[in-house]
């Protein structure tokens, strides 16, 4: 089954005088369970095209579907709601708040969704021991590390139990012990909860766990197929 | 409900300094209403409180068409006073009640002529609870026997450049319009400190003068003192099936230019005060946008997990009030603070004593209140400022799209 | 300099709304603050003038004697001859005009209702009684020989339902003591402006005030008015005898002074709080400015710039923020002074002896005052701008570089 479908869809940037064109006729189908890496310079439109699968843009001109919604004519408050309840995203940047605790940012999604304090409570303790950060619950961004406040980041965006997970650049801020890791831990989520991963990346490390790869160049997709690095994930489930 | 509440508070002490600096402009506003109706309470306290002691007590009760012409003291006869005097001093609010006889007047001496009010009393009755009466300085309070006797302030003896035993003329119009002179002798003088007050009055016993201005056994006033402030419209309500088309006054009502006087000040003071909150209101508008400005990508993050234009405006809104919220309660300590420091000394506002016949009724310092008199209405007017100052921003923020807010970075 | 203040001007641009928002609020409490300083001056300017017009003159000449609150009547408080006294007066050269008054207590009484007033006797035919005279509402105006008629004011008119033609009853104090009754006609009723003025003063032709109060050949007083008001001093020490006391309009007004003064008082504490409040704006603004700005202040630094001029950098751009601040100011309080000077805020009878007040108040704006709040305001937004100025320029340059993006 078909969770995004993205059909011929462009994407023009108006920035001053000057247009931008991020993506020039794209199509492109991600199905339930996927774990892609969307790979090309900076500037090919990886960021675009998870933005516009993620609802948080809309396509200049083609359409784009989500669990086979056709999400490109939403008004912004609609999107808002497609976003809450079936996609997470994570970001390059640790985008915690700053004012919660790493429990509370997970449980935000949650009270969005206005969940009962009884599954908040079973669902938020279950995502962060599912990342390996239960001891850190009470701790504020700025006092766990980068590869930390990214695990938090994981938990947040899969704890609405959504169908898709949208992450741009993951690791790009890490260094290579904790960027492993988060990899690691995203790999392990994929496989035991069957939940889609499509990740935009240009660093090698990061391509090699994925079991498709779709590359973007000047707004166009230049290629498309399975993953030659899949060695590392058969390794990754060994452990 | 929580959540948003939560977030907002801690994203109010996210620039310690920042927020302090505009918390203590709300204070300061809040703290300069709360001063200034702490002063008006406290002219009120006063003015008030010696009113009802100097011009006849709590309660008057004249006969119908009185109040029409009341500038000129008519003697228009109330018809049952002793049965309202004896009523109403069954009541248990009731201290006295007595009759009197009030019309104008002129005293002449050797100085000069004086209009005046002169004022018929009960001696024996009014001698318990009369502010005159316990202030004698020198002579003696009248009594009901009293026939060319009168009782004057030290302010009029100082005037007429008269003292115990001197004689005066005294004229005054009787019911058939007809003017009534008469020599009379000061039997007493009485200083309450308010030489205003005392200019304008002179009292001769009731018995003289329903004698002199042709009342017979008439008066054209009942007066009636209580043990307390704030009783009156139970005792008019009790009294009320005597009273017929009879005309009651309490000291308040006949007091209406003085409340008239501190009301349009009042409101001069209500727009004065709530341009200077906008002023204040600014620093949480500016406050708020540069934290729309410094918060872009965590914006962008918020709409992103699925939180609508409208909710992420909500947070700002609720941030704004609880500044405005803080700044109140800090403006309040400070008010409380200057007030209870106000207290202390009280404001000597002995200069503007000749300003007004109600300022010459000021005879002590100025003991303001705790200005808490109209902190509803002031709490309001800072909340309503404070939102409609962080409406703008909390526009703005609704409007970030998150794919530009994650741009950003 | 000039580069300085340029780059003050760019630093503001970049965040205009902010600078505008602070600049407006500046510009609230310069305006609020200039049409209180207006009205303040307005109300005390009507009073003076209402008074000199009125009650004081330039100046008075009267017996040593003489005490103005007891209208005594007796000949040792009068000024004898007052006719030629005046017509010497008059003789100088600084003085308009000059003519006797006479003051005593009284009482009318018509029908029912009686009311106490102060008696005036004038000289109708003297410019001094010109305000009377213009200012007839209905009926006319007095004639020097008229024995029956009098003038009353339009609102004691109305209180005692009177018009021009109606008898009246009225009842003065006399040189000896006693008190004398005759009946008057009203020939017309005046109005001031003053409500109390108009309900208190009855106004008879000289001649006839002193026949009834047995003073003739005698008043209360010179009423005296200038060319020039300034020269109210001059004009008095020349006038200085042994036998009169002359009093200056500032010297019979000194109640008003002494209000004016107390309400200077209240006046400088209100500026203090409102551009105090106006001041936390600024700061506040200011101190966001460096913050968002620690690293460029930090290449700033790197580059060797020196932390004065750091701060220098911020009293410029503060004293532009004002400068924008006293425009907007001006523009706003302008338009608020101009309604105010030219439709008023109506008062109703609030006036009392020592200071006569129209019914309503006009503003009235002083340069003086104008430029005192510019330069109060100036100075206290040059103060706000010390913290943050201080916080820029002790920036060092390794932690500012460093700080986030």
């Amino acid at each position: 089954m078909e969770v995004a479908k993205i059909d011929n869809v462009t994407r023009v940037y108006q920035v001053g005088q000057v247009e931008t064109q991020a993506l020039r006729g794209v199509s492109l189908t991600i199905e339930n369970g996927e774990f892609t890496a969307l790979v090309g310079p900076s500037g090919s439109g990886k960021t675009t095209l998870l933005q516009l699968i993620g609802c948080l843009d809309q396509p200049t001109s083609g359409k784009v579907y989500v669990n086979g919604k056709d999400v490109s004519a939403l008004n912004r408050n609609q999107r808002a709601d497609m976003r809450r309840g079936t996609i997470g995203f994570i970001f390059q940047f640790f985008a915690l708040i700053p004012t919660l605790t790493a429990y509370e940012n997970v449980e935000m999604p949650l009270l969005l969704n206005g969940k009962s304090p009884a599954e908040r409570r079973e669902r938020v303790n279950h995502m962060l021991e599912a990342v390996d950060l239960l001891d850190h619950s009470h701790h504020r961004p700025d006092q766990l590390s980068g590869g930390q406040q990214q695990r938090v980041a994981i938990a947040r965006a899969l704890v609405t139990q959504p169908s898709l997970i949208l992450a741009d650049e993951p690791t790009a801020n890490l260094d290579t012990p904790n960027g492993k890791q988060v990899m690691e831990t995203m790999v392990r989520l994929n496989q035991e909860t069957g939940v889609t991963f499509v990740f935009a990346t240009h660093d090698p490390r990061v391509i090699q766990y994925a079991r498709r790869v779709v590359t973007l160049r000047d707004g166009m997709i230049v290629s498309d197929g399975p993953n030659a690095g899949q060695f590392v994930l058969e390794k990754a489930t060994a452990d | 409900m929580l959540l948003y509440l939560r977030l907002a508070w801690r994203n109010v002490w996210r620039h310690r300094r920042r927020t302090l600096i505009v918390i203590l402009a709300i204070g300061l506003v809040l703290a300069l209403m709360m001063f200034y109706d702490g002063i008006v309470a406290g002219f009120k306290t006063a003015i008030y409180g010696n009113a009802v002691q100097v011009l006849g007590g709590n309660i008057q009760v004249h006969a119908a068409g009185y109040s029409e012409k009341i500038g000129q003291s008519p003697l228009l006869a109330l018809p049952n006073a002793e049965e309202l005097v004896a009523a109403a001093q069954q009541q248990p609010q009731v201290a006295v009640a007595s009759r009197r006889v009030i019309t104008s007047g002129m005293a002449t001496s050797a100085e000069g002529a004086f209009g005046v009010s002169i004022i018929g009393i009960e001696p024996e009755k009014e001698q318990a609870v009369s502010l005159e009466a316990k202030k004698v300085t020198a002579g003696r309070y009248l009594t009901a026997a009293d026939t060319d006797q009168i009782f004057i302030g030290q302010g009029l003896a100082d005037t007429m450049g008269i003292a115990v035993g001197d004689r005066i003329t005294l004229v005054g119009r009787d019911v058939h319009k007809q003017m009534r002179k008469r020599t009379m002798t000061v039997a007493g003088i009485y200083d309450i400190d308010m030489p205003e007050i005392e200019k304008n009055n002179i009292f001769i016993s009731l018995a003289e003068a329903q004698d002199l201005y042709g009342l017979g056994d008439q008066s054209t006033e009942v007066a009636i003192m209580l043990h307390k402030i704030g009783e009156e419209d139970a005792v008019i309500k009790a009294l009320s099936p005597l009273l017929g088309d009879s005309e009651t006054q309490t000291w308040a009502t006949s007091f209406p230019e003085l409340v008239y006087a501190l009301e349009s000040k009042g409101k001069v003071m209500n727009i004065f005060s709530t341009i200077i909150m906008f002023i204040a209101g600014i620093g949480i508008l500016n406050m708020l946008l540069m934290a729309i400005y410094e918060r872009t990508r965590e914006i962008g993050v918020l709409g992103a997990l699925g939180m609508k234009p409208r909710q992420i405006s909500y947070l700002f809104l609720l941030e704004g009030g609880m500044i405005g919220l803080v700044g109140l309660a800090f403006g309040v300590l400070l008010g409380l603070g200057i007030n209870l420091l106000l207290q202390q000394g009280g404001l000597d506002y002995s200069a503007f004593t000749g300003l007004t016949e109600y300022t010459a009724l000021i005879n002590t310092n100025i003991y303001p209140s705790l200005g808490l008199e109209k902190i509803v209405q002031r709490a309001v007017v800072i909340l309503a400022v404070a939102l409609i100052c962080s409406y703008y921003p909390a526009r703005e923020a609704a409007k970030n799209e998150p794919a530009q807010a994650l741009h950003f970075v | 300099m000039i580069h300085l203040i340029k780059m003050a001007f760019r630093d503001l641009g970049r965040n205009r709304r902010r600078s505008f928002f602070s600049a407006l609020a500046l510009g609230m409490g310069l305006s609020l603050l200039l049409l209180m300083a207006s009205v303040i001056e307005g109300e005390v300017r009507s009073s003076m003038d209402l008074s000199i017009k009125l009650q004081s003159g330039h100046l008075q000449v009267r017996s040593l004697t003489y005490d103005e609150d007891k209208h005594s009547l007796a000949h040792e408080d009068l000024v004898a001859d007052p006719e030629s006294v005046a017509a010497q007066v008059a003789s100088l050269e600084p003085v308009q005009a000059a003519s006797p008054r006479l003051y005593a207590s009284g009482i009318i009484t018509v029908g029912e209702e009686t009311a106490g007033v102060n008696l005036l006797g004038i000289d109708p035919d003297s410019d001094t009684n010109a305000p009377y005279r213009d200012g007839i509402v209905s009926g006319q105006y007095l004639s020097a020989d008229d024995r029956e008629g009098v003038l009353i004011g339009s609102t004691l008119a109305a209180n005692l339902g009177l018009s021009a033609g109606d008898d009246i009853s009225v009842m003065v104090n006399t040189a000896n003591g006693d008190v004398d009754e005759q009946p008057f006609t009203i020939r017309g009723t005046y109005a001031t402006g003053s409500p109390f003025y108009d309900e208190s003063t009855l106004i008879m032709p000289l001649a006839k005030a002193q026949t009834i109060t047995q003073a003739e050949g005698y008043a209360s007083t010179i009423f005296v008015l200038l060319k020039d008001q300034d020269q109210a001093d001059a004009v008095s020490a020349a006038l200085k005898s042994s036998q009169y006391e002359v009093l200056t309009y500032r010297q019979m007004n000194a109640l008003l002074s002494q209000i004016q003064g107390m309400s200077n008082g209240y006046m400088i504490v209100l500026y203090l709080i409102v551009l105090g409040i106006t001041a936390t704006v600024i700061i506040n603004t200011l101190i966001m400015s460096v913050f968002e700005r620690t690293r460029e202040i930090g290449i700033l630094a790197a580059m060797g710039m020196r932390p004065g001029r750091i701060m220098a950098m911020f009293f410029a751009e503060s004293t532009l923020l004002t400068a924008g601040g006293i425009g907007i100011g001006l523009v706003l309080g302008g338009l608020l002074v101009m309604y105010a000077s030219k439709v008023g805020f109506y008062i109703g009878k609030f006036g009392i002896e020592g200071m006569l007040l129209s019914d309503r108040i006009y503003a009235r704006l002083t340069i003086e005052s104008a430029i005192a709040l510019i330069i109060t305001a100036f100075v206290v937004s040059l103060l706000a701008a010390l913290y943050p100025a201080l916080l820029a320029a002790r920036l060092e340059p390794v932690d500012a570089l460093h700080s986030g993006n």
